[in-house]
């Protein structure tokens, strides 16, 4: 079976039915992504291995109980990974440990100096991505980038913000839902 | 617990995509996203778009060797599952007779769903400590390991157990999630329970339906049912006014023939009129291949 043209949704129905090869197409189609966020986040290639053997893990014990209706394949693998180095970047917060990014030059957007984020947003590989972000107001890509990629929870943000709660909320609100129209009207979907 | 309205929810599901939702909030969330489609579908176009901000960053290319890693690792759990399928399972008890008179079905019923989620929270706690004594074993034989090249070896395979042994912990942490799911269901103000019987003579064991009508999730338990022979399942069908199957998911029992199933459908639950078990190949079939050996209106 060619595996490789199979579209994410049969792809997982077979790997419900126990099939390796078609574990394997999903593993090359989505390993590097997933791997590149973990190591985003967490800056550490060890523990993100270990994030995308779990995720990989996951999907084989769990393909059986997965819902196409509820949502795309990639979104799910995606958000298992993203949930999964937030934890371990939560957890070595509470530790004490240092946040630590890969040091790839720019990648690290330092909440006290926001002016990084013209930095930040050269460094993205995505061009659709990168625009629909860069056309935020300030304050919106403030708070998606705080909450994405450096694992803030929405109190953390409003405690380093020094703004209300409710303020964080809508800000979270109001960017995804343009970023989302953004990347909607430039065909990304 | 304060219900939340659509837009409190809308408003909180931008931050649950982005994973920063705080704890106290994601619960309300949960809750309000397993009863309103309209919420889960705002919440489904919220993950596409954090899952975008994934795909954004600078590629890194994961070493060669994590693919082998992983292919072995999982080599390791499929020959665990097929040669010692039930290792940490603790010694099984007597079965007891069991008398299922239909006309107390429904007194019964409440009875049985209370003794069923304590036994099995009991069954799953106690499974959860024999793995974590073994953890804690295993633990402090990795540490006495030294570094020559012998212990190495052993080390990994140490290792390699240990990930078993964290997996099975992760499925015993699910057998704990699905319970309090069950609870969660069971809480729901307009939830009604129905019972399962055998449609056949020759079937055996009888189960319990349990959801709100108004609400797209519930919870089946099942008791007494035959444990099946590998590569089969049991598969839930919820059959609406046109005499529809719709699948609803399937499930195993464990030794003492009990098995559950959380379901999240895409229609309210007072849209389907009854509920069939049958038992079909693993994964689960398109349509009933077999007859039901459990059946009921709902």
């Amino acid at each position: 079976m060619n595996y490789v043209d199979l579209p994410d949704a049969e792809l997982i129905t077979l790997i419900a039915r126990r099939d390796k090869g078609a574990l394997e197409a999903m593993y090359d189609r989505y390993a590097g992504p997933l791997y590149s966020v973990a190591v985003r986040l967490i800056g550490n290639q060890e523990l993100a291995q270990e994030i995308i053997q779990e995720v990989f893990l996951s999907l084989w014990l769990k393909a059986g109980g997965y819902q196409l209706e509820r949502g795309k394949v990639s979104t799910w693998l995606f958000s298992m990974a993203h949930h999964r180095a937030v934890d371990e970047l939560r957890k070595a917060r509470r530790n004490g440990q240092p946040y630590t990014p890969l040091d790839d030059g720019n990648t690290h957007i330092k909440p006290e100096s926001w002016a990084g984020d013209a930095e930040f947003l050269a460094n993205l590989d995505s061009r659709a991505v990168r625009e629909a972000i860069s056309d935020l107001p300030q304050p919106q890509q403030q708070v998606i980038v705080m909450s994405y990629f450096q694992g803030l929870t929405q109190s953390e943000i409003a405690d380093r913000l020094q703004v209300p709660l409710g303020t964080v909320k809508s800000r979270v609100r109001s960017g995804l839902s343009r970023l989302r129209d953004k990347l909607k009207s430039q065909g990304v979907r | 617990m304060r219900d939340l309205t659509c837009g409190e929810a809308q408003l909180l599901s931008a931050s649950w995509a982005l994973g920063s939702i705080d704890k106290d909030e994601e619960f309300s969330l949960r809750r309000h996203l397993d009863s309103c489609l309209t919420c889960q579908r705002a919440e489904s176009a919220d993950s596409d778009a954090a899952a975008m901000l994934a795909t954004s960053v600078p590629q890194v290319t994961p070493p060669a060797a994590l693919k082998g890693r992983l292919f072995r690792l999982i080599d390791t759990l499929e020959r665990e599952r097929v040669s010692r399928p039930s290792t940490l399972l603790p010694p099984r008890r007597p079965r007891r007779p069991f008398v299922f008179r239909p006309a107390f079905a429904a007194a019964l019923g409440a009875l049985a769903l209370v003794g069923i989620l304590g036994g099995w929270g009991m069954m799953v706690q106690n499974r959860l400590a024999n793995v974590e004594q073994l953890h804690k074993e295993l633990s402090v034989v990795t540490t006495r390991l030294d570094d020559s090249n012998q212990n190495r070896v052993r080390l990994m395979e140490t290792s390699a157990r240990l990930n078993l042994l964290e997996e099975k912990h992760l499925r015993l942490a699910d057998g704990l999630r699905d319970q309090r799911l069950a609870l969660y269901v069971a809480s729901l103000p307009a939830s009604v329970a129905k019972t399962l019987d055998p449609t056949s003579p020759r079937s055996r064991g009888w189960g319990m339906f349990l959801g709100s009508p108004n609400g797209n999730v519930a919870i089946m338990l099942a008791v007494g049912l035959q444990q099946l022979p590998e590569g089969k399942v049991y598969q839930v069908w919820l059959t609406d006014e046109f005499g529809y199957h719709n699948n609803a998911g399937t499930f195993t029992v464990d030794s003492d023939g009990f098995g559950q199933l959380f379901m999240r459908m895409f229609r309210y639950i007072s849209y389907f009129k009854k509920m069939g078990v049958s038992i079909e190949p693993e994964g689960g079939s398109a349509h009933p291949t077999t007859g039901f050996v459990l059946g009921g209106d709902i």
